[in-house]
C-alpha cells in the first residue's frame, strides 16, 4: 500500500469472548457462526475499500507524474522563450510583465531540473515532491513513517466499527478523486495554453514589438497558469500517517474556482 | 465502424478524457474507450487530433465492426456474428485447485487455561479431575471443538467461495465477468447498428444485460451454507482415530505436584502443613491437540475441496444454460426489430 498507516488502521481488533462453560447447542453454534461471518465480511469490506483507496491514491500520483514528465518540460522550453522575448527588449517599455511569477514558478523550475528523479507514489500523494529533492530527505520521511507504524502496532490501534474505517477510506478516496479531477483539468488547460503560446512565439519571433496586446495576454496567461499549476502540483491528499490534509482543502477549492473562471473565459 | 483503442503505453495523464466524450477513466486512472461508442463521421477529425496529441502515443483509431454491407444488409452480418458468439460462449468449470482449502490460511485459535499452577486442590485425585475437566472444556467437548471447526469453515466460505454465491451485478461476483462480456458484445453491436440505420430503430434498452442465478438455486444455497458441513466433515472423528489422540492419551501426560501450606500449630506446638496440589503441562497438551486438529483438517482438505467444486460446477452449468438462453433471446429480439 502507498500509505502503510492506512493499512494498519484497517486491522479490526475483535475479541471473541466465548463462554466455554455454556453448552454449544445448535442455536448457539448458529449464532456464533453468524457473528463470525459478519466479522469476516466486515474485514473483507475494509480490505476492499483499502485496495480501492490505494488505487485512487495511485491515480493522483499518476496524474502528477504525467504532468511532470510531459507538460512541465514543454513549459520550461516555452518559458525560456518568453523570458528571451522579455529580456531582449527590456529597454522597451512594452516588455511582458513577468515580475512576481519567477519566485512562484520555483516549484516547477525545481521539478524540471530534477525531472530525471523518479518520484515515488508516496511522495506525490503526501505532497513531498518539493520537500524530497534531496534523496536523504525522502529516506528520512520513510524512516519516520516506519517509526510511526511501529508505534501504532504497539499501541494496538482498535477500530470498533468497520463502518467507521470504511467512511475514512471513502473520504480519502473522495479527496483523491477531487484532486485527480483538478489535476486533469489544470493539465488540459496548461497544455492548451502552452500550445497557443508556442504558436504565438513561432509566428512573432522574439521581438516584443511584433506582439499585439492579445499576443502578450496569451503569454502572460501561460505564465499565470504555470504559477497556479506550481501551487497545485504538490497538493497532498493525505499526510505520511494517512490522515487527510485539511490545509489542502483551501488550495483545492481555489484551484477548482480557477478552472471554472478560465473555462468561462475561454468559452466567452 | 471506427472506434478508439488505448494501448498499454497510457500514462493516465487524462488529456484525452478531458477533451473527448469517447474516452473515460478506469479504476487505475488510465483512459479506456467508452463501451459501445462508434466515432461519428463529424467527430473523426477531432478524434484524429486527439490521437496525435497523446503524449505517450497510446491512442489509435481502429476499424472494428463486422458489417460488410451498408444498411439493413449489414445488420444480418451483425446478427450472424452475435449468433456465432452465442454458440461459442461457455462458462469454464473449475477444479479443486481453484478453491484450495489450506488450513494454514485460517489459524486455529489456541485455547489457553489459566488454571495451571493454581494451588487449590487438596488431593491429587481432585487435581486430576480438575485437569481432565479443564481439558475437556477447552478442547475435547462438543462446545469446544465445534466452534473451532465452524470458524475455519466460515473463513473458507467467505474468503474462497463467496464470489460463487454472490448473485448480484457487482464486480465481486464470479458471474459479473460473463455479464460484462455479453454487455460488451451487445454494446458494440448496438453502436454498429446505429451507425448503419440510425438511433431510432433499436431501443437503447436492448443492449442492457444482467443475468444471475437465483439465490434459491440449490447449489447457491449449498455454497452459502457451506459452513454447516463443519459438523459432518468427519474431521473430529478422524482426529480421534489418530494414534495417541484419545482423551486419555492427552490427559495422561498432564503433570501433578504439590506445595506444602502452613495451616497452624498442632496440640504440642508442632507446625502443621497440608499438601496443596496443582497441575501443569495442560497448555502443552492443548497445543498438541490443536496440532492434531490441523492435521485432521489437512487430511480432509481434498473432500472439502471436492464438495465445494461440485457445488460450484453445478451452479456454473446452470448459469451457462441461462446465459446462452438469454443471449439468444436478445438476438431474436434484434431480428424482430429490424424486420
Amino acid at each position: 500500500m502507498i500509505i502503510e498507516g492506512l493499512a494498519i488502521g484497517a486491522l479490526i481488533n475483535t475479541v471473541y469472548n466465548l463462554n466455554k462453560a455454556v453448552e454449544m447447542d445448535e442455536r448457539a453454534l448458529k449464532k456464533y457462526a453468524k457473528a463470525f461471518e459478519q466479522h469476516e465480511e466486515a474485514e473483507l469490506l475494509v480490505k476492499r475499500k483499502a485496495e480501492y483507496t490505494d488505487k485512487r491514491l495511485s491515480n493522483v500520483a499518476k496524474k502528477k507524474r504525467a504532468i511532470i514528465q510531459n507538460t512541465v518540460p514543454r513549459f520550461t522550453k516555452v518559458y525560456g522563450q518568453i523570458q528571451k522575448v522579455n529580456v531582449q527588449n527590456k529597454a522597451e517599455k512594452r516588455e511582458i510583465i513577468l515580475k512576481n511569477s519567477t519566485e512562484r514558478l520555483s516549484v516547477l523550475n525545481a521539478i524540471s531540473i530534477s525531472v530525471k528523479k523518479e518520484f515515488t507514489d508516496k511522495e506525490f500523494v503526501c505532497g513531498l515532491i518539493t520537500k524530497g529533492f534531496a534523496r536523504t530527505m525522502v529516506m528520512d520521511s520513510e524512516k519516520y513513517l516506519s517509526a510511526a507504524n511501529n508505534q501504532m502496532r504497539a499501541s494496538n490501534v482498535v477500530y470498533s466499527q468497520a463502518q467507521s474505517i470504511g467512511e475514512i477510506y471513502d473520504a480519502i478516496a473522495g479527496r483523491a478523486d477531487r484532486i485527480a479531477k483538478l489535476l486533469m483539468a489544470m493539465n488540459a488547460l496548461f497544455v492548451k495554453s502552452i500550445t497557443e503560446t508556442e504558436r504565438v512565439i513561432t509566428t512573432n519571433g522574439l521581438d516584443v514589438r511584433r506582439y499585439s496586446e492579445y499576443d502578450k495576454g496569451i503569454l502572460m496567461t501561460c505564465v499565470n497558469i504555470a504559477v497556479a499549476m506550481s501551487d497545485i502540483i504538490d497538493v497532498p491528499v493525505v499526510d505520511e500517517d494517512g490522515v487527510l490534509c485539511d490545509s489542502a482543502l483551501k488550495m483545492i477549492e481555489t484551484g477548482e474556482q480557477y478552472i471554472k473562471q478560465m473555462n468561462s473565459l475561454i468559452e466567452s | 465502424m471506427k472506434q478508439i483503442k488505448v494501448n498499454q503505453k497510457c500514462s493516465g495523464c487524462g488529456l484525452c478524457i478531458m477533451n473527448s466524450s469517447y474516452l473515460e477513466e478506469d479504476l487505475e486512472g488510465n483512459a479506456v474507450p467508452v463501451p459501445g461508442l462508434a466515432i461519428k463521421e463529424g467527430d473523426l477529425e477531432a478524434v484524429k487530433k486527439l490521437v496525435s496529441e497523446c503524449p505517450e502515443k497510446a491512442l489509435q483509431i481502429k476499424e472494428t465492426g463486422v458489417a460488410a454491407k451498408p444498411g439493413i444488409a449489414g445488420i444480418q452480418d451483425i446478427i450472424a456474428d452475435l449468433n456465432k458468439k452465442c454458440n461459442q460462449l461457455s462458462v469454464k468449470q473449475i477444479t479443486s485447485s481453484d478453491v484450495r482449502f489450506n488450513v494454514k490460511d485460517y489459524p486455529l485459535a489456541i485455547p489457553h487455561s489459566n488454571k495451571e499452577y493454581c494451588r487449590e486442590y487438596t488431593s491429587e485425585s481432585s487435581a486430576r479431575s480438575a485437569a481432565k475437566e479443564e481439558f475437556n472444556r477447552l478442547c475435547y467437548s462438543e462446545s469446544a471443538y465445534r466452534p473451532l471447526l465452524k470458524k475455519v469453515f466460515v473463513e473458507y466460505k467467505v474468503h474462497v467461495l463467496k464470489p460463487f454465491y454472490i448473485c448480484q451485478d457487482v464486480p465481486d461476483s464470479f458471474y459479473y465477468e460473463y455479464n460484462e462480456k455479453i454487455r460488451a458484445y451487445l454494446n458494440d453491436a448496438y453502436a454498429e447498428i446505429c451507425g448503419l440505420i440510425g438511433n431510432d430503430r433499436i431501443p437503447e434498452s436492448w443492449k442492457n444485460f444482467s443475468l444471475y442465478l437465483s439465490e434459491k438455486e440449490w447449489s447457491i444455497e449449498a455454497l452459502r451454507n457451506f459452513d454447516d458441513r463443519s459438523d459432518k466433515s468427519g474431521i473430529f472423528t478422524y482426529l480421534k482415530s489418530l494414534p495417541h489422540s484419545s482423551f486419555n492419551d492427552y490427559v495422561e501426560y498432564i503433570l501433578y505436584d504439590y506445595d506444602k501450606r502452613y495451616v497452624g500449630e498442632g496440640l504440642f506446638g508442632k507446625s502443621k502443613y497440608i499438601k496443596m496440589w496443582y497441575f501443569y503441562g495442560l497448555n502443552d497438551r492443548i497445543n498438541e491437540f490443536i496440532q492434531h486438529l490441523t492435521w485432521a483438517f489437512n487430511y480432509r482438505a481434498d473432500e472439502i475441496e471436492e464438495a465445494a467444486t461440485n457445488f460450484i460446477n453445478s451452479a456454473l452449468k446452470s448459469f451457462e444454460e441461462m446465459l446462452k438462453k438469454e443471449f439468444n433471446l436478445k438476438i431474436l429480439k434484434l431480428q424482430e426489430l429490424v424486420k
